[in-house]
């Protein structure tokens, strides 16, 4: 029989059948990114390209003028050599890690607030309703 | 102790779509070096995008013009898809484990 009352309908669980149908979209909504493993994933990417790009240049002739050779100023250990290319992948890793974590960190904050602020007004806009049945 | 539904929520993991990625992060690069590039040309001046140009011994054809930006375009979106597909599938093995 449909629900024709104004009250919410309320099932044994105490969620209501509206609650039902929203919670799965606001959970996909404001689900976190896991900060380690986005972190790892464009770190290992990082890694992929220094070493895809280092070996490019000690292989093809064509790549061999690109003064690659001066990222060592900023990864220490870092030549455009077969050494250079597992130093360079660590580095990659590294660098590339710190910038997924942050960005992942970055997101989640963003997202918290977010949810923070749409809550308030929420709560706010309830004591509203319930100010103007005094 | 069960759950509150402020806690769930919480703790939902998003799962990352790696195709998205892929053309995501393919349109970041491919879109950036277009765009670089075609401010170089519309720039102009005697030695115009002499940097730029370094990255056609990577990517064969490519030149600091309107053609060439089209042709950095295609060979940075491959390389940016790649790397989102590897992002977006070493992550969902991560966090989903």
């Amino acid at each position: 029989m449909p629900n024709h009352s104004v009250l919410p309908e309320i099932r044994d669980d105490g969620e209501t059948t509206a609650e039902r149908e929203v919670m799965p979209v606001v959970n996909l909504a404001f689900s976190r990114l896991h900060k380690a493993a986005f972190g790892v994933a464009t770190g290992v990417a990082g890694a992929i390209l220094m070493a895809a790009i280092t070996v490019m240049v000690l292989v093809s002739p064509r790549a061999r003028g690109f003064p690659l050779d001066l990222l060592g100023e900023y990864f220490a250990g870092y030549t455009v050599s077969w050494g250079g290319v597992f130093v360079g992948m660590g580095w990659g890793f590294l660098v590339a890690f710190v910038g997924g974590w942050f960005l992942a960190f970055c997101r989640n904050l963003a997202l918290a607030i977010i949810a923070f602020a749409i809550r308030t007004r929420a709560e706010l806009t309830e004591m509203k309703t319930f100010l103007d049945h005094i | 102790m069960p759950q509150t539904r402020e806690q769930s929520i919480q703790d939902g993991l998003l799962a990352l779509n790696a195709q998205a990625w892929g053309i995501s992060v393919g349109l970041l690069f491919g879109g950036g070096l277009f765009l670089a590039t075609n401010f170089l040309v519309i720039k102009g001046g005697p030695q115009m995008g002499r940097h730029l140009t370094l990255l056609a011994q990577f990517f064969p054809g490519y030149s600091v013009s309107f053609v060439g930006s089209l042709i950095g375009f295609v060979y940075a979106f491959v390389l940016g898809w790649a790397v989102g597909r590897i992002i977006g599938a070493v992550y969902n093995k991560l966090a989903f484990r």
